[in-house]
């Protein structure tokens, strides 16, 4: 019994492993690439730096520790050793080894954004809330950069720091030329916070100039219907859908239809969004957005033949 | 430099050591005195209707400024940055849209280069603007080898004298690891010409993020480029300069980053792509990365994580906005798809995903059409053979229609409601074209544009009709690039076919139009310009040639202009056997003759005055025209078949000659015939070789002005992609915009407003300053190709030296 049992895991194990295998064949190549330069130029730090980053993200430690320990040899105040070390540990799950490392980054001279971030997520792993914080405020002083407002964001959201959480969107989005993942991080927590006045003036500043306005003017319609004005909903719903609708003579995409009726949907024209579904799953049979369109709104779940 | 370090040598050994350190001090201040020289530059980012970016790079921190006008002499406008540093970027702002400006760049105090026809860039057409454009498109050739520089040479070669209005780049642009010094020479250098007229759009390849960095925005890569991030050129912010959207004319472009940026569904990139693409009403769409996410090449698509990521993750997103292109690079090949749709599995498989299965040729089973009742589908170009060694998987990926492990790259025009690119290999062969429609349409079969045709010669128009039935057209021809039309014929009925004598005119920039008589916002324009020109090309290298090589004696009678011989073998010169550079291989028949036979058929349209042949020969040869003999060599036993040539050749020796007056009067007007024969030395001898090009200057009557129509200008603002149900267009405007690259008319003054930026003033032109700057073209000798200086702290340190040396001289004579 315990024998067939052990023959079940290795079977799992040989259907899973060609999965992460073929998964990581790029890095592989690239790894082959990096080693075949540094046959030529073994002690070249950079390269080993390099190779040692590709093997941390193809899983291979003890390599990448290797290259590390290489470099450390070859060049121990080299910059950016303790990160690629406090990387690497963080990946093994090391979290003291990671966390002296990342404090050695940050000691450098220059140092990265990285080494906050890294520390900011470890510290937010053991719910150090307050270090987190920190770290991750110290790593968009050096580096403004979508993805740290958006983590950030979320962790404040995560603690129902909802008015911290917009405050930060609020600087992404000015210091980034009005990032649109930022405002529309923005205005996700406006909305919780029930600030539609204000979510209102965010989509107005997103809507400027754009030769598109079909989502925001579904997103203002939405939340002008929260504040009470129906009218003024319905006329952003029904510019939506005329806007639409002359997008659809210029392209008949598949966003396009969905976006129609969606807002056929909304403005509670049933069936005619299930007539244009129909027409839109006789085209395109296997069509998935359709197809979970029509399973969601449609008669029965089966598609339309 | 040489001398004056010798003579202070000689000084030292006559005299005191202090004077001769004093010049030599002065010897090596010259280089300390010489001022700036350009290290990389200019080139220009961030293509705008109103702004560009014009990027520079000088040896030292310094100050910057841009010059820029109208033409060469009137630099009017002015834009300066007291911030001294060695990378300069300036950004023009205030432009006019679609307008060709000369610029010049130095620093507060000179001119480094520029202020000639070689600096110079065209603004974009307004956004959402019909525009018809040329795009050059390479990826993977960063090796800064060969086959990089013949790539490029094949591009500049086919477009003669217009360059693209874009250069994208797929990625790895910079072998091996994408350092600074790597840019430079793999890419800044390699296409410093290119780079200073147009506009260059890049995406990341894996090379460069070996030195570069996404997340930090750092390293050489972001260090060169100067990338929108909040909208600057169209599109929704992204605000990271590592994937970004922009537009051109009509043109909607989308560039992700598939290398160092999170692939994750709902991570930024693809929620800033999902965005992006809800956000714009461009009627094409167009996206490309480095990882592609189908290929067969030097990298496999079903196994790699990048590319299966891109496939599964931001295709479904791109194809259900609608995209029409997608290009990629990373694997060094060539290939293009059928139209897909929706072959998001892996691995992945054709079957049920191809929307169109036949090779989107206009003059082959049709191009690609997306209808209005039918919008999907999306074609994938492979296009990493841009300098890197080609290599191919087993077996070629079985989404693709063409497969091709050559070094290249592609052209992509777009025309009104019609894409077409062609991939130019870089022996100059065009070996792929397609085209992808919207909605319906008229398209050119033949000519493509591009081609070099003589005055009063018959030219065989086709065009194809797409979409809907059109029952008249209206056909036009430009000699100005497009200012001003002619008519060729009009209302004729759409039979797809007209004969057209060319006019007696000679112009580089002839274009094609053919209109719906109904409804002129349909229509299709030649590529690239075409040229009509006396100088004709009357027989080119690598042509196809009839040949008779069976040892037979034919006599006399194959010289005849009405010998029949379409029985002989076909073939593309080169033509031989033994030298294993053949592209047709005649079969050597044994015993080996003493003579071959080639024949060729040709068209004048006129007398020729001059001509020069030039043949490729081993060993001996004899060429007739219309029977008559017009050059031979070698041949002195005799033209007969059984005659051995007098003497043995080089290997593939190239011959010339100017055919004189009484070998001109062989030619014809209309249909002539060419004989060659090519003989052995011996019996023994184990090769032959042959190929023949003929030049010649067509003898024209005086060339009469034809008349153009008169011009309406007005501006067609929106894309006119939709059904003939439409009211009437507003009249097109015949400007530039529709075709050509000319400049408009010089405004007596240009008062701009270029906006302030941080470090930057603003110098406006008075009518006393129209023209600012001469440059004496002089080059520097910094070692710094091709850099341009006007520097004058250059005479001063040669004064400088001199005073030195009379010093040293004085002190030598006095007592």
């Amino acid at each position: 019994m315990c024998s067939v049992f052990r023959w079940f895991w290795v079977l799992v194990g040989l259907c899973v492993w060609p999965c992460w295998a073929f998964s990581h064949l790029g890095l592989h190549d690239e790894i082959a690439s990096l080693s075949r330069m540094l046959r030529k130029n073994p002690t070249h730090v950079g390269l080993l730096m390099r190779r040692s980053a590709l093997y941390r993200r193809h899983g291979e430690m003890k390599l990448a520790q290797q290259d590390l320990l290489k470099v450390g040899q070859i060049s121990p105040h080299s910059p950016r050793l303790c990160l690629a070390w406090g990387k690497l540990w963080f990946a093994m799950q090391r979290w003291t080894k990671a966390e002296q490392s990342l404090l050695c980054a940050q000691k450098e001279r220059v140092p990265s954004w990285q080494s906050f971030w890294y520390m900011a997520r470890l510290h937010r792993r053991f719910s150090r809330k307050k270090e987190a914080i920190e770290q991750y405020q110290a790593a968009l002083r050096l580096r403004q950069r979508p993805g740290i407002y958006l983590e950030l964001g979320g962790f404040w959201e995560e603690q129902q720091e909802l008015e911290k959480a917009a405050k930060l969107y609020r600087a992404g989005v000015r210091s980034l030329g009005g990032a649109v993942t930022l405002r529309m991080a923005l205005l996700r927590v406006l909305r919780k916070m029930g600030r539609y006045r204000e979510a209102i003036v965010v989509i107005e500043q997103a809507m400027k100039g754009l030769p598109v306005r079909f989502e925001w003017w579904m997103r203002r319609a939405e939340i002008l219907e929260r504040l009470g004005k129906k009218q003024a909903a319905l006329r952003d719903r029904r510019r939506a859908l005329q806007e639409v609708r002359e997008l659809l003579r210029l392209r008949d995409s598949s966003l396009n239809r969905e976006r129609e009726v969606r807002a056929l949907l909304v403005l509670g024209h049933k069936d005619e969004a299930l007539r244009r579904l129909r027409l839109w799953l006789r085209s395109t049979p296997k069509e998935r957005t359709a197809l979970r369109l029509w399973r969601r709104h449609g008669p029965s779940k089966a598609a339309p033949q | 430099m040489r001398w004056l370090l010798s003579f202070s040598v000689s000084l030292q050994r006559t005299q005191g050591l202090s004077a001769c350190v004093f010049v030599f001090l002065l010897v090596l201040g010259v280089p300390v005195a010489h001022a700036q020289s350009i290290r990389r530059g200019p080139y220009l980012q961030q293509g705008a209707p109103d702004s560009v970016v014009v990027v520079w790079r000088t040896s030292q921190a310094t100050t910057a400024q841009v010059r820029y006008g109208l033409s060469p002499q009137t630099l009017g406008s002015v834009v300066t940055s007291n911030l001294s540093q060695t990378q300069h970027e300036i950004k023009l702002t205030g432009l006019k849209p679609n307008t060709l400006y000369y610029y010049a760049v130095g620093t507060a105090d000179t001119i480094l280069v520029g202020g000639d026809a070689q600096h110079t860039f065209r603004t974009s057409p307004p956004h959402g603007q019909v525009t018809k454009m040329r795009l050059w498109v390479v990826g993977d050739s960063g090796t800064g080898g060969t086959a990089q520089r013949e790539v490029r040479d094949a591009m500049t070669r086919y477009v003669g004298g217009r360059l693209p209005d874009l250069f994208l780049h797929m990625g790895d642009m910079a072998y091996n690891t994408g350092t600074d010094s790597e840019f430079q020479t793999n890419f800044f250098d390699a296409y410093r010409d290119i780079l200073r007229t147009v506009p260059c759009w890049p995406t990341m390849g894996n090379h460069e993020g070996q030195s570069s960095d996404s997340g930090s925005q750092s390293g050489p890569y972001y260090d060169a480029y100067v990338l929108p991030k909040a909208a600057e050129v169209g599109g929704v912010p992204s605000g990271t300069e590592a994937y970004y959207s922009f537009d051109y004319g009509h043109v909607h472009f989308i560039v992700l980053d598939s290398h160092d940026s999170s692939r994750a569904v709902n991570g930024p990139m693809l929620t800033w792509l999902r965005a992006d693409l809800a956000a714009t009403k461009q009627p094409w769409l167009i996206a490309y990365w480095h990882h592609p996410p189908y290929t067969k090449g030097s990298h496999d698509s079903d196994t790699e994580s990048q590319l299966r990521e891109m496939r599964e993750r931001a295709l479904p997103i791109l194809e259900a906005g609608g995209v029409d292109l997608i290009l990629g690079g990373h694997s060094h090949i060539y290939e293009r798809s059928f139209l897909l749709y929706g072959a998001y599995n892996t691995p992945t498989t054709a079957a049920g995903k191809i929307v169109d299965a036949g090779d989107g040729k206009v003059d082959g089973m049709g191009p690609y059409l997306k209808l209005q009742s039918s919008d999907k589908g999306t074609v994938y170009v492979v296009a990493g053979h841009g300098g890197a060694s080609p290599s191919q998987g087993p077996k070629p990926h079985p989404v693709m229609y063409f497969t091709e492990k050559q070094n290249g790259s592609c052209l992509l025009d777009i025309t009104g409601n019609a894409l077409t690119l062609t991939n130019i290999r870089r022996d100059g062969v065009l070996s792929d074209r397609f085209t992808l429609v919207k909605r319906e349409g008229l398209l050119w079969v033949s000519p493509f544009g591009d081609e070099t045709w003589a005055p009063l010669q018959m030219l065989k128009l086709r065009w194809r009709t797409v979409g809907r039935a059109i029952a008249q057209v209206h056909l036009r021809y430009s000699l100005d690039g497009g200012l001003s039309w002619m008519d060729i014929a009009r209302s004729l009925p759409n039979t797809g076919t007209y004969d057209w004598k060319l006019p007696n005119q000679e112009s580089n920039r002839v274009l094609l139009r053919i209109e719906d008589a109904s409804n002129p916002a349909v229509f299709d324009e030649t590529k690239g310009y075409c040229k009509m020109s006396s100088e004709i090309q009357v027989i080119k290298r690598r042509g196809t040639w009839r040949y008779h090589a069976s040892g037979q004696d034919l006599g006399r009678a194959w010289l005849d202009v009405g010998y029949d011989h379409s029985g002989w073998l076909e073939g593309k010169a080169q033509l031989g056997y033994g030298d294993g550079d053949e592209a047709t291989v005649i079969q050597a028949p044994s015993p080996t003759p003493p003579s071959y036979y080639f024949r060729k058929t040709f068209s004048l349209s006129a007398p020729l005055k001059s001509a020069l042949l030039r043949v490729l020969h081993d060993d001996g040869v004899i060429v007739w025209v219309n029977g008559q003999k017009v050059f031979s060599k070698y041949a002195d036993n005799g033209d007969d078949y059984a005659s051995w040539a007098s003497s043995s050749s080089q290997d593939n020796e190239e011959s010339s000659a100017t055919l004189d007056a009484t070998a001109l009067q062989a030619f014809r007007v209309g249909q002539n015939v060419i004989a060659v024969m090519i003989k052995q030395r011996s019996a023994t001898s184990s090769d032959i070789s042959f190929d023949l090009s003929l030049e010649g200057i067509l003898s024209l009557p005086p060339p009469q002005e034809p008349v153009p129509e008169p011009v309406v200008s007005e501006p067609s603002v929106e894309p006119r992609l939709e059904s003939s149900a439409e009211p009437p267009p507003e009249p097109r405007r015949e400007t530039a915009g529709d075709g050509g690259s000319v400049e408009p008319a010089a405004e007596p003054t240009v008062s701009t407003e270029p906006s302030l930026e941080h470090g930057t003033t603003v110098e406006k032109d008075t009518p006393q300053d129209g023209g600012v700057l001469v440059l004496d073209g002089a080059q520097s000798g910094r070692g710094c190709a091709g850099c341009e200086t006007n520097d004058p702290s250059e005479e001063i340190g040669g004064l400088l030296c001199l005073l030195g040396l009379l010093l040293c001289l004085r002190r030598r004579v006095a007592p």
